[in-house]
């Protein structure tokens, strides 16, 4: 239907480890642990008083000046992805100021949207009834807004999706710009994820058990849960020609991506992962790829026992033999769970992965598991040659999505 | 794009406050009798205390056992897959069925209750069984659970619009190969928070009338549904011997980056939208012989609309039926029924030919997004 190729050439990154997608990159690489005790609420009844917040987060000094919009009129999610949008842009050299904005678009990812917004209706509504609640915070709930936000501080008037897809929403939302692009609907989009900490995530996945109570610990034997944590996640992706048409810096090609779905369970994945499998095999087919050719593989890797497991088993039936030499690893170990941002945050780290040769490692790894019989990088970033990688997402409800980043050698 | 197969709706699933099913939807639109009652689900001190609601609602009787824990939404979605669709499907490779919703909020209802117990019970007070039900993809994913649905699933949160745009994704997800057919529309709950959120914004009517495009409008009512259509290539249709009901001919959408409310861009949107599937579907304004409109009875709504209208055709605006005026607003589920009574009228329900029908939504985010659908090819020979 179209031979036209996406590049990727601007990243943007808000988590607790970095903000700036360079500071995120060497933050990955020195292995840092963004866990810390949880701040800003009591966490007295909960099994952790650990997880990732972005701290010292200064909005307004993202936002143009001057905007008739102000950072205090939006949710934290918005505020997270114009910041990291802004961030993107500045990487790609791009001038929003001068573009021709209908050929631009902004298709986001999340899991809980401007859930601060929320929380802080439904803390008013408890103390003093549905009448107490200041009437300015209902309009900026809902979560289509925070692409619409990002729209309306850089005025793109391209196609405009906010995808919740729960944990795997980043992928679905560049996945929609990827088809956007390839479509001719537009020259570039702004895709990705934002996620603010949801204390309603938090308490969740409390009471699932899911929450390890001190550090992450993907693919580790004594693994014991995931952590909740916050950002944004912001990838430009460009028609190739308008890149190469402007000179623009391009860090890698995305190829393709998939999706599907388990239809098994809300919260539990299927226990032989073969949907999971199936989204990254329906990748890599998009993509004109072979199994045999990935050289790093992004995990979800959150740190569940279940997920762990499953994932390793997604990796057997992908790689076959050589599943256990692929490199894999989950930054999840550092950045904690952002939710409808991880995967975004995940590009962002798998195509500097692929423009560098260098794969972020898993930290706080100690015990292999004869489950997981995968390499995870353990503890420590590794050289090696990333032409093709794959960035895994799986959310609740089964919702499947991978994407694949190659090396831009040229075109 | 020159190359794109052409893309059929086979089937129509509705469930809406003029009861469950698309046939209630299409005898209630044809009958013009409001369905506006006074509030039933919950009590409010909010004026106007009027909604369309879907009342009685006994989701047990169509889905069984399993819905227990399962918030409005889910239900509202599952029962009219159910009732309208489970057959087709059930006859489909569900491994390359695909389902698309849009909803603007899931369940706001279900996730702030689940946060309300958080806050006066502690972490211990919330029950694991609701939490699942937090997620604004949960409706969509306990539908691919319920039904098998395989293929690709996603969700749409886009306000207004999402019942459009969820069928644009799904066009793209055929086009590229990525489903064969796609059960895509959108779906919202009428709740507590919903109705005091629109209340304190200032959107709903005080009069408590719905007026769409009338001289006295005067805001909205809230109303609530689902509504799906089964799309697929008119190829895999005739292949199975699935009837078409309406060819989707046009899909577009426009943004208005808008930083202050202002009529004038999110006007020009929706032109440059509404000629964008026009030109898709090879039609010339004159050849739309029915608009459903998004107008809701909120005035900047309807004007922008009445607007964009007057720039398309002057003073020869085809009909238009607004048919929140009727169900009420039911955001993502609100251009979904829109779509779901057109393919209607397509079909002679509105008593006269309609041939090209037009559908448009825009939302004060300022999304504007559109569909143009065609009668299927040689209806006049079907019997």
């Amino acid at each position: 239907m179209s031979h036209r190729r996406v590049v990727i050439t601007g990243l943007g990154a808000i988590c607790p480890i970095a903000c700036g997608a360079e500071p995120f990159w060497e933050a990955l690489l020195a292995g840092t642990n963004g866990m810390r005790p949880l701040e800003g609420f009591d966490t007295s009844g909960f099994r952790t008083k650990y997880g990732g917040q972005v701290r010292g987060f200064e909005a307004s000094s993202y936002f143009p000046e001057p905007s008739e919009l102000s950072p205090e009129q939006m949710g934290r999610g918005s505020q997270f992805a114009v910041a990291a949008t802004r961030m993107a842009f500045e990487h790609a050299r791009l001038d929003w100021k001068k573009l021709h904005t209908a050929s631009i678009g902004a298709s986001l990812g999340t899991t809980v949207g401007e859930c601060k917004v929320l929380e802080e209706i439904d803390l008013q509504w408890t103390q003093g009834g549905p009448e107490s609640v200041d009437s300015k915070l209902f309009g900026r709930y809902p979560s289509g807004t925070v692409p619409m936000n990002v729209a309306r501080i850089f005025g793109l008037r391209g196609p405009n999706m906010m995808i919740p897809t729960a944990c795997a929403a980043g992928n679905y939302a560049i996945g929609f710009g990827y088809d956007a692009i390839r479509e001719g609907r537009c020259k570039a989009m702004v895709v990705g994820g934002s996620d603010p900490f949801s204390l309603t995530a938090f308490a969740g996945f409390n009471r699932l058990l899911a929450c390890a109570p001190e550090k992450v610990q993907p693919f580790d034997r004594n693994r014991k849960g995931m952590m909740v944590s916050e950002g944004a996640g912001v990838l430009l992706l460009e028609d190739l020609s308008h890149a190469v048409e402007r000179g623009a810096p391009i860090v890698a090609e995305l190829l393709g991506y998939g999706l599907s779905c388990d239809a098994h369970h809300m919260t539990q994945p299927d226990p032989e992962g073969r949907f999971a499998a199936l989204s990254t095999a329906r990748a890599l087919e998009a993509s004109g790829r072979r199994a045999e050719e990935v050289d790093y593989f992004c995990a979800h890797g959150t740190g569940t026992p279940a997920n762990d497991r499953v994932e390793s088993m997604v990796v057997k039936q992908l790689f076959g033999d050589r599943a256990a030499k692929v490199p894999l690893s989950s930054i999840k170990s550092m950045l904690g769970h952002c939710m409808g941002a991880a995967s975004a945050l995940e590009a962002v780290a798998t195509a500097l992965a692929v423009r560098h040769d260098v794969i972020p490692p898993t930290i706080n790894f100690e015990t292999a598991d004869p489950e997981c019989e995968v390499d995870c990088v353990p503890n420590v970033a590794r050289p090696a040659k990333v032409r093709l990688a794959v960035s895994n997402a799986y959310g609740f409800g089964g919702n499947n999505a991978c994407i694949v980043v190659g090396k831009w050698e040229g075109a | 794009m020159a190359e794109l197969p052409e893309l059929v709706i086979t089937g129509i699933a509705a469930v809406s406050p003029f009861g469950i099913g698309a046939g209630p939807l299409g005898e209630g639109l044809a009958s013009g009798k409001p369905a506006f009652s006074s509030l039933r689900l919950f009590s409010s001190s909010f004026p106007p205390g009027v909604a369309a609601m879907v009342e009685p609602f006994e989701p047990g009787k169509l889905l069984g056992k399993g819905i227990r824990l399962m918030d409005r939404t889910s239900l509202l979605l599952l029962s009219a897959i159910a009732l309208d669709l489970r057959k087709t499907i059930d006859s489909m490779d569900k491994s390359r069925l695909g389902l698309v919703l849009g909803t603007g909020f899931g369940s706001v209802h279900a996730i702030s209750s689940f946060d309300r117990t958080r806050l006066l019970e502690g972490p211990d007070g919330v029950e694991p069984g609701l939490f699942p039900n937090t997620v604004f993809n949960c409706p969509a994913s306990q539908a691919n659970i319920r039904f098998g649905i395989t293929g690709l699933t996603s969700t749409i949160s886009n306000g207004f619009t999402a019942g459009i745009d969820a069928l644009a994704y799904a066009r793209s997800a055929i086009l590229w190969g990525r489903a064969d057919a796609v059960v895509a529309g959108g779906a919202d709950e009428l709740c507590e928070e919903i109705y005091t959120g629109f209340s304190r914004c200032g959107l709903m009517s005080p009069s408590g009338k719905c007026a769409p495009l009338s001289p006295g409008h005067d805001g909205l009512l809230m109303g609530e549904g689902a509504a799906m259509a089964l799309l697929e290539t008119a190829q895999a249709a005739e292949r199975a011997g699935r009837r078409p009901l309406a060819r989707l001919s046009g899909l577009a959408q426009r943004s208005s980056p808008i930083t202050s409310y202002s009529a004038g861009p999110l006007v020009e949107a929706t032109v440059e939208a509404v000629n964008d599937a026009l030109g898709q579907a090879g039609a010339a304004a004159g050849e739309v012989d029915a608009i459903f409109a998004g107008a809701n009875g909120v005035p900047q709504i309807d004007d922008v609309e009445a607007a964009a209208f007057r720039s398309l055709w002057g003073e020869k605006v085809p009909p238009v039926t607004a048919v929140k005026g009727l169900i009420g607003e039911s955001y993502g589920a609100g251009a979904a029924l829109q779509t779901a009574a057109a393919v209607l009228a397509l079909r002679g329900a509105q008593g006269r030919q309609v041939r090209v029908a037009l559908v448009t939504s825009m939302d004060l985010h300022g999304r504007a997004s559109c569909a143009v659908l065609r009668a299927p090819a040689l209806a006049s020979q079907v019997a």
